[in-house]
This record gives C-alpha cells, sequence and structure tokens, in this order.
C-alpha cells in the first residue's frame, strides 16, 4: 500500500461523495420534500469549510503515489467549484420540485460531477485527470437531459452526449501519446522526460493538438463550440448556469495543469494555438449573440465569448496572466450565476425564453432587475463590477507579455458586446409589461441572487483582497518528484 | 508469448473449417427443390403473423445497463483476486469501498422499480 | 517477417476493414456486427502485444457487453429504418457536390489524417518492445491498481455508479411525478 496514502487531505471529495449518496436515498422516499436538496448543500458547505479550515493549508503534498496532489491551486479551484455547486443547489432546490425533476437522482449527479472537478484540478495524474473529466461529463449529459417531456432539453443531452464522447476520446487519445513518448502518466515526470529525450516532439505535437481539440470542446472554444449553445438553451436552467461556471473552469484548470506542468517545453507551441482559439472565439461569440432572441442562447454565445477572454490567459500563461484567469473565472462564476437566477425567477411565472419576455421587469421585480443590470455591465465589464476587474488584469498581462494587439482585439469585443447586453436591460427597463403583478421569489433564489450580486459587487470595489489570494497561487507546485 | 495461443488459433481454424466443411458437403448432396410456401419463415409449423422486427420492451435496456457496469466491475474483480492473498485486508477494504458504490446504483435500481417486470 | 508479426499485421488488417464497414454498412445491424467484429480483433491485438488482460477484459466488455447493448439499443429503437425492417434507408446514389461531400471529403480527410500519424509514428525513437514488463500481467495490474492507482480505482466507482444512475434517471419514466411546465 502507498506509505503516503492521506486520506485526511482526500475528506472534501469523500463528505460530498456521501452526500450525493444519501441525497439520492432520500429522494427515493415517496414525499421527499427539500431532504435531497438540504443534504446536498450541507455535503458541499461541509466539504467548504473543511477546505477554508482544515489541515495541511498553504503547504503543497503529493498523495497516493502521486495520483492526487494537494496545493493552493487545487484547494482554490476545489472551493470555486464546491461554491458553484452551492449556488446551484440554492437556485434549483425551487425549480426541481416545480419542473418535476427526480430529486435525488438530479443532487447525485450535481455533486458527483463537483467530485470530477475536484480531481480535475487536484491532480498532476493524467488517469485521475481523465476518470474525473469523464465523471464530470457523464453527470452533465444526464443531468442536461431530465427535463425528459422538453424537447430542447432532450436534444441537448443527446448532442452533448455525441460531441462530448467524441471530445473524450480526442482527449484520451492525446494522453495516449503523451504516455507513449514519455513513459508516465505523471506530469511532473513527462516534462523531465520531455527535456531528456529527442525526437519525440512529433509524437509529443500531436499529443499536445489532441489534448487542445478535447478540451478546446469542454471549454466550448470556437470551432469545437457546436454543442454549447443547444446544452445551454436546453438544458435545466440552473444545470446549465452550473456547466457554464463549473464545467468550463474545471477544464481550465486541467488545461493549465497539463500544459504548464506538463508540457511547457512545447510553449512556444500551444501559446500560438491558444492564440489564435482565443480570438476566434471570442470574435465569434460575441458576433453571434448580437442576433440572438432567446436570453439563454444569448448567455450561451456571450458564455462562448468570455471562454475566449479566459483563454487568452491561458495563451500567455505568464504568473499575471494565470492569475488575472483565476480572477476572471471567479468573478464571471459569480456573475453567471446571478444571470441565471433572474432568468429561473421570471420563468416560474410565465415563459421566459425570449429577450422579450423580460418586458417591464423593473417595473415589476425592481431589485432583480436591478440585478440583472449589474450583471450585464459585469458581462461588459465596466466597473465598479467584478467583470471590470477581470478583463482589466487579462489587458495587463497581454501588454506585459508583449502582445498589446490581443489586448486591442479584446477591447474591441468588449465595445461589440456592449449592444446585446445592453438590449436585455433596455427590453426591461423601456418595454411595458401585458402582466404586471409583482414578481415573488423563493428564499434560495433570493439568495442566490444576493450572493451573486454581492460577489460582483465586492469583487468589483475591493479586488485586492482576492487578487492576493490569486497572487499566491502557482500552477506548477514546487514539489520534488519523488520516485 | 505467442506460442501458447498456437493451440487456440489451431483450435479456431479447425473450428472455422468444421463448419465451412459440413456446409459445403450438405450443398453437394442435398436436392434442391424450394418453393414459396418452404421458404416462409419458421414459426412452430403456423403462418408467420407481423413483422420478425418489433420493438424491444425498453426495460431490457435497463437490464443490459445494468449487466455493462456489472461487467466492468468483473473485470476489476480478477487481479484484485489474485493479488488478495499478498495485500489482505487493505484490498480487500478497497474492493469493499469499490462495491458498495455499485451496490448503492443496485439498489437505487431496485427501489426505483426497473427491476420488476410488469 | 516472423510469425507474430504476420499476425499482427492480420489481425490489424481485419480490425481496420471491419471498422471500414462499420460505416459503410448500409443497415445499421450490420455496422453493429461489424463493431463488434472489431472489437474482437481489437482483443486479439491487444493478445499479441502480451496483454493478456487486457485482451480478456476487451473481450468481455466490449464483445460481451457494449455490442450488446449496442444491439439493445438498436432493437429497443421505436422507428421501422433503425430497426432494420422492410424499409431500410435505402442508399441512394449521390450526384453532385453530393459525391465530394459523401466520398471524396472523407476519404481526403482519413487519407491526409493517416499520412500525418504516420509520419508521426515513424519520426519517434520508440523504446524496444523488450522493455515491457512480461510475465504475470494480471498480478502486475492487480498490484498497480491497489497500490499507486488506488485513487483512480474508486474513482472509477463512482464514475460507474455516475454512468448507472443517470442512465437510469434519463431512460425510465417517472409515472407519478409528472412534470408541470
Amino acid at each position: 500500500m502507498p506509505l503516503d496514502g492521506d486520506v485526511g487531505l482526500l475528506l472534501p471529495e469523500i463528505i460530498v461523495t456521501l452526500a450525493a449518496v444519501v441525497a439520492l436515498a432520500t429522494g427515493l422516499r415517496p414525499q421527499a420534500g427539500r431532504a435531497p436538496a438540504v443534504w446536498a448543500f450541507l455535503g458541499v458547505t461541509a466539504a467548504a469549510l473543511l477546505l477554508l479550515i482544515g489541515e495541511g493549508r498553504g503547504q503543497a503534498v503529493e498523495i497516493w503515489s502521486g495520483t492526487v496532489l494537494v496545493d493552493g491551486f487545487a484547494r482554490l479551484f476545489k472551493l470555486v467549484f464546491l461554491v458553484i455547486a452551492g449556488l446551484t443547489v440554492l437556485v434549483a432546490a425551487d425549480y426541481v420540485r416545480r419542473r418535476g425533476i427526480p430529486p435525488g437522482e438530479f443532487y447525485l449527479l450535481l455533486l458527483l460531477a463537483t467530485v470530477g472537478m475536484m480531481f480535475m484540478a487536484g491532480s498532476l495524474n493524467l488517469l485521475t485527470i481523465y476518470l474525473g473529466l469523464e465523471c464530470l461529463s457523464l453527470a452533465s449529459y444526464s443531468l442536461s437531459g431530465l427535463l425528459r417531456r422538453d424537447a430542447r432539453s432532450t436534444e441537448a443531452a443527446l448532442k452533448y452526449i455525441l460531441i462530448g464522447a467524441i471530445s473524450s476520446g480526442t482527449i484520451l487519445f492525446g494522453m495516449s501519446l503523451v504516455f507513449g513518448a514519455t513513459g508516465s502518466l505523471h506530469l511532473g515526470e513527462v516534462s523531465q522526460a520531455v527535456s531528456s529525450a529527442t525526437g519525440m516532439t512529433p509524437v509529443l505535437l500531436a499529443g499536445m493538438m489532441f489534448l487542445v481539440v478535447g478540451l478546446g470542446v469542454k471549454m466550448a472554444a470556437v470551432p469545437f463550440h457546436m454543442w454549447a449553445p443547444d446544452v445551454y438553451d436546453g438544458a435545466p436552467a440552473p444545470v446549465a448556469a452550473f456547466l457554464i461556471t463549473g464545467s468550463e473552469a474545471a477544464a481550465f484548470a486541467a488545461a493549465l495543469r497539463i500544459f504548464l506542468v506538463g508540457l511547457p517545453s512545447l510553449r512556444a507551441e500551444w501559446t500560438a494555438v491558444f492564440v489564435t482559439l482565443a480570438v476566434i472565439t471570442m470574435t465569434f461569440g460575441n458576433i453571434s449573440a448580437i442576433v440572438q432572441t432567446r436570453i439563454r442562447r444569448l448567455l450561451a454565445y456571450s458564455a462562448v465569448a468570455q471562454a475566449g477572454y479566459v483563454m487568452v490567459g491561458l495563451a500567455i500563461a505568464s504568473d499575471a496572466a494565470v492569475s488575472a484567469m483565476l480572477y476572471y473565472l471567479i468573478a464571471y462564476a459569480f456573475t453567471t450565476i446571478g444571470a441565471f437566477t433572474v432568468v429561473i425567477l421570471l420563468a416560474r411565472h410565465q415563459p421566459a425564453d425570449e429577450i422579450q419576455d423580460f418586458r417591464g421587469l423593473g417595473q415589476r421585480a425592481p431589485l432583480f432587475a436591478l440585478a440583472l443590470t449589474i450583471f450585464m455591465l459585469s458581462f461588459i465589464g465596466i466597473p465598479p463590477t467584478a467583470g471590470f476587474f477581470g478583463k482589466f488584469y487579462l489587458f495587463q498581462a497581454a501588454v506585459g507579455a508583449g502582445m498589446p494587439w490581443l489586448a486591442v482585439i479584446m477591447v474591441i469585443n468588449g465595445i461589440i458586446s456592449i449592444p446585446y447586453y445592453w438590449g436585455v436591460v433596455r427590453t426591461m427597463y423601456l418595454s411595458e409589461a401585458e402582466d404586471r403583478s409583482p414578481l415573488e421569489a423563493p428564499w434560495g433564489l433570493r439568495w442566490a441572487t444576493v450572493i451573486g450580486l454581492g460577489a460582483t459587487l465586492v469583487l468589483g470595489l475591493f479586488p485586492d483582497a482576492l487578487v492576493r489570494v490569486v497572487n499566491a497561487i502557482q500552477v506548477v507546485p514546487g514539489l520534488p518528484i519523488a520516485f | 508469448m505467442l506460442q501458447a495461443y498456437t493451440d487456440v488459433l489451431i483450435f479456431l481454424l479447425v473450428g472455422a473449417g468444421f463448419v465451412v466443411l459440413n456446409m459445403a458437403l450438405g450443398r453437394l448432396l442435398r436436392p434442391h427443390n424450394p418453393y414459396p410456401e418452404k421458404l416462409t419463415p419458421y414459426e412452430c409449423g403456423e403462418v408467420p403473423v407481423g413483422e420478425g422486427q418489433v420493438p424491444f420492451n425498453i426495460r431490457y435496456y435497463i437490464f443490459a445497463l445494468l449487466f455493462v457496469v456489472f461487467d466492468v466491475e468483473v473485470v476489476f474483480l480478477f487481479p484484485w483476486s489474485v493479488v488478495l492473498r499478498d495485500l489482505g485486508l487493505y484490498a480487500f477494504v478497497l474492493m469493499v469501498i469499490f462495491l458498495v458504490m455499485l451496490v448503492d446504483g443496485l439498489v437505487y435500481a431496485w427501489k426505483k422499480g426497473v427491476l420488476r417486470w410488469v | 517477417m516472423d510469425l507474430s508479426r504476420v499476425t499482427f499485421l492480420t489481425l490489424a488488417a481485419l480490425a481496420t476493414v471491419s471498422a471500414f464497414r462499420v460505416v459503410t454498412a448500409s443497415k445499421i445491424m450490420h455496422a453493429a456486427l461489424w463493431l463488434g467484429f472489431t472489437f474482437l480483433m481489437v482483443a486479439g491485438v491487444f493478445l499479441t502485444m502480451g496483454a493478456e488482460f487486457l485482451a480478456a477484459a476487451q473481450v468481455l466488455i466490449y464483445v460481451g457487453a457494449v455490442t450488446t447493448i449496442i444491439l439493445f439499443g438498436i432493437m429497443l429503437s421505436e422507428a421501422a429504418e433503425v430497426r432494420g425492417g422492410r424499409d431500410p434507408v435505402a442508399p441512394t446514389t449521390p450526384k453532385g457536390p453530393a459525391i465530394i461531400r459523401r466520398f471524396i471529403l472523407p476519404i481526403v480527410a482519413t487519407l491526409a489524417f493517416a499520412a500525418i500519424m504516420i509520419f508521426v509514428y515513424s519520426q519517434a525513437p520508440w523504446p524496444d518492445a523488450s522493455a515491457a514488463p512480461a510475465g504475470d500481467t494480471v498480478r502486475l495490474l492487480g498490484s498497480a491498481l491497489f497500490t499507486d492507482y488506488v485513487v483512480p480505482f474508486e474513482l472509477a466507482a463512482v464514475l460507474l455508479l455516475v454512468a448507472l444512475v443517470g442512465a437510469i434517471a434519463i431512460a425510465v419514466r417517472d409515472d407519478h411525478k409528472e412534470e408541470q411546465g
């Protein structure tokens, strides 16, 4: 048995898994009520608290023969995933009951998807990363199709499973090429083997390209984004919010580890690929979003565009760029979940698929309309919102890395994005609604909005605290490769 | 390495050859006299009703699914049983955890009523 | 060429040809059976490379279970065209631009991909085959699985649970709880 098999450091993952199983069990009772949601929320909260106050903070250790790594990077990402999962539970509690989604299955899949994401960020071993990714993917496919009487939901699940399966295969093929060329699944050993081995460059390049394509699908990078609008539009709304924020962040976490730790010697090559993808992705996403009339398709193309911005950080991959990326992902997660909360709130009362359905929301629910306005400002990147600093730090990183033209493209894209985000705000305030009855919000949605709004504003007004945290994060752990 | 499988290869070739040989012999020796009634599919002597290819009950799918999951589990059990004597209680506990996760799924399927054939 | 090389090339060629038949077969049932044959040939390839346990697992899971579930999926379909009844999808002869889309483009893409991968593989100084661990592969695999790869092993259990619950949640109709819009 491995001498370094420390169960204590895996406790957050174990707690979430147990909470998932308990949620499934309580959901099977005919009168389940709130129990599954409560168990899921308790599990996520306990795991998050354990990460915050638990043992081994501030150090980087590899346990279980190098299949699990616990360091600042892993901790931060796990915390982000748990917060996203917790907010999704808050948002979903009412939605799941109203739409007749089986609660036990919903929370089990949600929580086990979170466990998968936690392993994607918490390992340098390609096998663990792949299994985490598969856990996340399989759960996402099922979650997308849980509205079984909704044709859009079924279509979303089908498209996601077909494209997702191809992307998994692509990632696996890339990993097998990397393994074949270096003889190791551990990214630390991979980078050592790469620097000492000669002549393996073509194989590694092929492996790198397969990994870029496969992870690009998960990040919804253009041209691998074809599934994203349908899935984000058709899946149950809380699931869409969870996938846009969590699944995408997990893909970026895995990509950072794989490319920065495992393949630093191919840096010039993957930087070129990611810069190209980033520019295409943000431009295509923003231009496609302009013509959308359905609110969730608009948010979906906006998500594609935002993935393009985040990818700028991955392409530059300097310390400043990585910090900016982490900041952006965190800020964007709160903003996105907040925006989806308002969409879900309106959908409780009337169809809320089209942007036109938001007419007069400013009168019917002034606070939620104000919140959505602030979320839209954050998407555009206008101070004093979190989105502003996210984009600002990415500009800085691009200029600092000697790519000012990249910053210019980002600014142009920001300008392109103003009309469609602003269109939503205009519809809310300047058009009259037929139905003027005020909206009532269940407490889960209310709290999710408050948390999303609070985080968006706090990160926008006082960015320093989070900046200090993300600046301390290192993607490459300062570990000796011990075996 | 490969020599150990020469027997298997010979066995496969002899098996396939046996079939081909007998079919060929049958074709050479038998009388050839087809007529429409004789060519209808055999359904216990009755005239066949409806199509042969009807959609199957969706419940078969669940059973096949459970089978795949536990098939994968068996593949893990095999190397486990080989090293169990060396690794002892530790490996036993690991497999128990693994099995408990899967039994959760089975209990779920059972409680959900998909194992009942109604 | 020694015997093992001949065996390997024969099995690989059979696998490739049957994989080609999977995508060109006009009846989906035939495609599924060809796929099962491909899996079997791949198991044979594993065997020629000394990965006995992998070959056994391939037969057990892919040939035994995955092919079965694909056949079930076809038989469960409510569309007669899919089941391959009296009205299979008629193999039409494409004309004009469809020829490019359905024949030339796939062939060019496949050949280009094959050319790139063959170039990539031929460039690399692969280590000798003798470096691979010989002997009791099941024991080696078992000890690796239960010492070094414990976490991936347990994660695989979580993955199987997700697959089981997810598939049942999508496939099984819940009659007493209906959606209310």
